[in-house]
């Protein structure tokens, strides 16, 4: 008896060097990189080479050669070979909604997959694929592309060409209005900063000639110049503190802008009598240096959050945004948008589409991925009647669905509408609070010294508690948190995951218990042939199996024809099957060169493999009515998963897995990783039950399934290839498949806790300590300024240093 | 004597130096106004993608390709 052996890799192959997809980079796998040399054009999979068949067909091969040069500042990934129906993009009731600009030819689209440089040359000049093209930009900040239209082009070309290089673009519908608003108001900051420093500047050569010792009819000259330019500084650039402080007054609260704007009026006040008097004592230079440093320090915080709070993240495109209306009479099939399909009609999916709409199933018998719903890897069988949801995706022939609802109606809506309205409570930062605090003291620190200063001339008196209000300004405590919070959420940017918000590093580094989903979290999430074993003889039958299932759509063909592809490509021929038949649910069966051969489900009772994976059926394919190879296809665990639980566990005490699968192949998933909690068979509603008391959870997930347990969690984190549902109650998505950014992600959030305690504890000392000279009339006005932002320079090293020069997480 | 011709000199250069800095104000507002600031991070990595060198491009014959999916499932 031949011993069984494993045929997934041969001795031969497995010498076979480690080479790099010459489109994404990406290692590609050893079975495609045989008998291939470091210089040779190699590729991971199939949608990359047919991205770099388009690239280098229309002359762009400099991609590369930019790519080469350029750091990644978001992972790599293959390219995609599903495309989506833009048909809708040109529909006059969506032009309406999403296009702008002269005669509605701009439009906004968030590209994804977009990871360097050379993304960006390369869609800029997407006009040599697609013709229609006036213009595109795209923005790296927000990975956001405008595009504007030519006279002939259509937006459909436009996506669909994007589509094809590698880039799925989604349309931006962002309110035209808030954004117009607030880049106007971003414009008005700078001019305000433009002017204030132009004054400052002329004002400081001035006051240093006043300094230096300029005599009677040159002093005189300077100082009613100085006095001069200062106007524009304290009538137009010094505006916002009025206003900050005006309406903080009329509400009665503290706020920074008090002392500001009570500083500069009462500054410029006493500087304005001390010019026609004659007196020394003017402070234009310390004034105006103050304004502009204020003004700039500001606008950098403005800047932060604008760019943490407004992400257009692809949670919105859970379910796709058009459907192919199908009309029965005509037979014939036309692409609309979602909105426009009534409970009634009917659609058409092709295979390998997300299904757009809740319903039944009119004609067509196959499977669909009702991953999304239910966490469940295994395809379920759909017949005549079957409901289907808006959501999941049609794995099997394409079928004709009879629509119940749409949009809002949709089972998916209806979960993530649940999930929305659980608002988690705003924190407040730290920050705020002490600089709130901070402030009441130093305000009762000038009253005190007004009080104490009595005996002193008014002039030195006066001079005090301007220095005092100066150097006590709390630019740098304002400034130390969302300083590094935005440093970190680039270091997480480049790590692999994207932030919802500020607040969400906090949560993160709190965390103390991890809670692992395993669908699509640990798991490819996706049927796949794990084992192609040889139980007689020694060939393994790929050619044969690779004909016997082209024909079929089942998802289990795919798998074993994607497996027999890979495992021996040069066998592969062409050759037509005699006598092809397939038996719906169970399996394949045909003739070739004279041996009849049958592949179809087969119990699996082989016991003496100790690899179980989350193991779901086995099929055997037989020659002449003799099992010859035995086929084992499941829910592979993700290569990276092992190492990363090892570093979460390094990094966790506590770490459970909680899944809606079975009992047993999530404890076979469990123990492969060390895990040694587990629940299964949890449902939606006991996921959250499970997390709603445990404030410092941290929970990691994907699917509509996770949704409601993520918005109760202390913090969640969603996985990448998972449904963007959870998008939407998630606080951070990874952007790498499975786990792997993970242990990253919390040494980013754990390291900016500390940095951030630390500059918090620097700007206080800084502060507190300038407060005490400056009480004491050690400090003048215009050292007071210039010592100030002295000290947010100081917050600023400190969380460079911290953050981007950290020891980073080593992979093996 | 010789302060009084510094005198002279000062009252041509402050003008003129204010004039110059004026300039550059407008410059900036008028840079402000039309859009060059609005977006800081993109240009940053413009700036490094070279030029192809000119004796390759062909702005010619640029063959339009076919969008022929190339799938194995028949």
């Amino acid at each position: 008896m031949t011993p069984s052996l494993s045929t997934e890799l041969t001795s031969e192959k497995k010498s076979a060097p480690i080479l790099a997809c010459t489109h994404c980079g990406l290692p590609v796998p050893k079975f495609r990189a045989a008998g291939k040399t470091e210089s040779e054009i190699v590729f991971c999979c199939e949608g990359c080479r047919t991205v770099y068949q388009i690239i280098t067909g229309c002359s762009l091969e400099q991609y590369y050669a930019i790519k080469k040069q350029s750091a990644f500042f978001a992972p790599s990934h293959p390219a995609s070979t599903v495309y989506a129906r833009y048909g809708y993009l040109d529909d006059s009731s969506v032009k309406e909604k999403f296009a702008y600009g002269e005669n509605a030819r701009s439009m906004d689209f968030y590209i994804e997959g977009v990871h360097c440089v050379a993304c960006l040359w390369l869609i800029e000049r997407v006009g040599q694929l697609v013709p229609g093209i006036q213009n595109i930009q795209m923005n790296l900040g927000s990975f956001v592309a405008k595009v504007t239209l030519a006279e002939k082009g259509t937006f459909a070309a436009v996506a669909e060409g994007l589509e094809h290089i590698g880039y799925k673009p989604h349309p931006v519908c962002e309110s035209r209005q808030a954004s117009d608003l607030s880049r106007a108001e971003n414009r008005k900051d700078m001019i305000r900063i433009g002017v204030a420093g132009f004054c400052m500047m002329n004002i400081m050569i001035l006051f240093v000639s006043i300094y230096a010792g300029a005599d009677k009819s040159l002093l005189s000259l300077f100082r009613w110049l100085s006095g001069a330019l200062f106007i524009p500084v304290a009538i137009y650039a010094a505006a916002p503190f009025y206003q900050g402080a005006l309406s903080a007054f009329r509400a009665r609260q503290i706020h920074i802008d008090l002392p500001v704007a009570g500083a500069i009026l009462i500054g410029s006040a006493a500087s304005v009598m001390n010019l026609i008097t004659g007196s020394e004592h003017i402070y234009f230079d310390s004034l105006s240096a103050f304004v502009f440093l204020l003004l700039s320090a500001r606008y950098l915080l403005k800047t932060i959050h604008q760019k943490t709070a407004s992400q257009t993240g692809p949670g919105e495109f859970l379910v796709p945004k058009s459907a192919l209306r199908y009309d029965a009479v005509t037979q014939k099939n036309e692409a609309v948008a979602v909105e426009n399909i009534c409970p009634g009609e009917q659609v058409w999916v092709p295979q390998g589409e997300v299904i757009a709409v809740d319903g039944e199933v009119a004609e067509g018998f196959g499977y669909a991925d009702f991953h999304m719903i239910s966490g469940e890897s295994k395809p379920v069988k759909l017949f005549a009647g079957s409901k289907v949801y808006a959501g999941t995706v049609n794995v099997g022939p394409s079928l004709i669905i009879r629509v119940t609802a749409v949009g809002p109606r949709t089972r998916i809506e209806a979960l993530l509408r649940s999930v929305v309205n659980l608002e988690k409570p705003k924190t407040i930062q730290a920050s705020d609070l002490a600089a709130k605090r901070y402030l009441i003291t130093v305000l009762m620190a000038a009253g005190g010294l007004v009080i104490s200063c009595w005996g002193l001339t008014f002039a030195a008196g006066f001079d005090r508690v301007l220095s005092l209000i100066i150097i006590a300004c709390p630019c740098a405590l304002a400034l130390a948190a969302p300083l590094a919070y935005r440093l970190a959420w680039r270091e997480c940017a480049m790590a692999g995951a994207l932030l919802k918000g500020t607040s969400t590093l906090d949560k993160l580094a709190q965390a103390k218990k991890l809670y692992l989903d395993k669908t699509g979290t640990l798991t490819q999430g996706c049927f796949e042939v794990l084992e192609w074993q040889i139980v007689e003889g020694n060939e393994s039958l790929a050619s044969e199996a690779y004909l016997l299932e082209k024909k079929s759509l089942h998802p289990i063909a795919f798998a074993v024809r994607d497996y027999a592809l890979r495992l021996e490509p040069e066998k592969m021929t062409d050759v037509e099957v005699q006598d092809w038949s397939e038996t719906f649910g169970t399996g394949v069966s045909g003739t070739l060169h004279e041996k009849h051969y049958e592949i179809k489900g087969v119990s699996d009772m082989d016991s003496d493999h100790e690899q179980v994976f989350s193991i779901r059926s086995s099929v055997g394919i037989f020659e002449n009515g003799i099992l010859k190879v035995r086929v084992r296809l499941g829910d592979r665990i993700r290569e990276d998963s092992a190492e990363a639980m090892r570093q979460l566990r390094s990094q966790f005490k506590s770490i459970e897995m909680i899944t809606g699968d079975r009992n047993e192949p999530a404890s076979a998933v469990a123990s492969r990783l060390g895990i040694s909690n587990v629940t299964a068979q949890m449902n939606p509603e006991a996921k959250k039950e499970m997390l709603q008391h445990e404030p410092l959870s941290l929970m990691v997930g994907d699917g509509a399934n996770d949704a409601a347990a993520m918005k109760v969690a202390g913090v969640a984190v969603a996985v990448q290839g998972s449904i963007e549902a959870s998008f939407q109650c998630a606080d951070a998505y990874l952007t790498t498949p499975g786990i792997r950014a993970l242990p990253e992600l919390i040494s980013i959030a754990r390291r900016t806790r500390a940095v951030v305690r630390t500059t918090l504890t620097v700007s206080l000392i800084y502060n507190l300590s300038g407060m005490v000279l400056a009480l004491l009339g050690m400090v003048t006005p215009l050292v007071a300024a210039v010592v100030m932002p002295l000290s947010s320079f100081t917050v600023l090293a400190i969380s460079y240093a911290g953050l981007r020069w950290r020891k980073k997480i080593s992979w093996k | 004597m010789e302060k009084k011709n510094l005198m002279e000199v000062i009252l041509i250069l402050l003008p003129l130096a204010l004039g110059i800095a004026l300039f550059f104000l407008i410059a900036f507002i008028w840079a402000v106004r039309s859009g060059q600031f609005d977006d800081t991070t993109t240009p940053a990595y413009r700036i490094l993608i070279e030029d192809a060198p000119l004796s390759e491009t062909s702005t010619q014959n640029l063959k339009k390709p076919s969008f022929d999916k190339v799938d194995e499932r028949g």
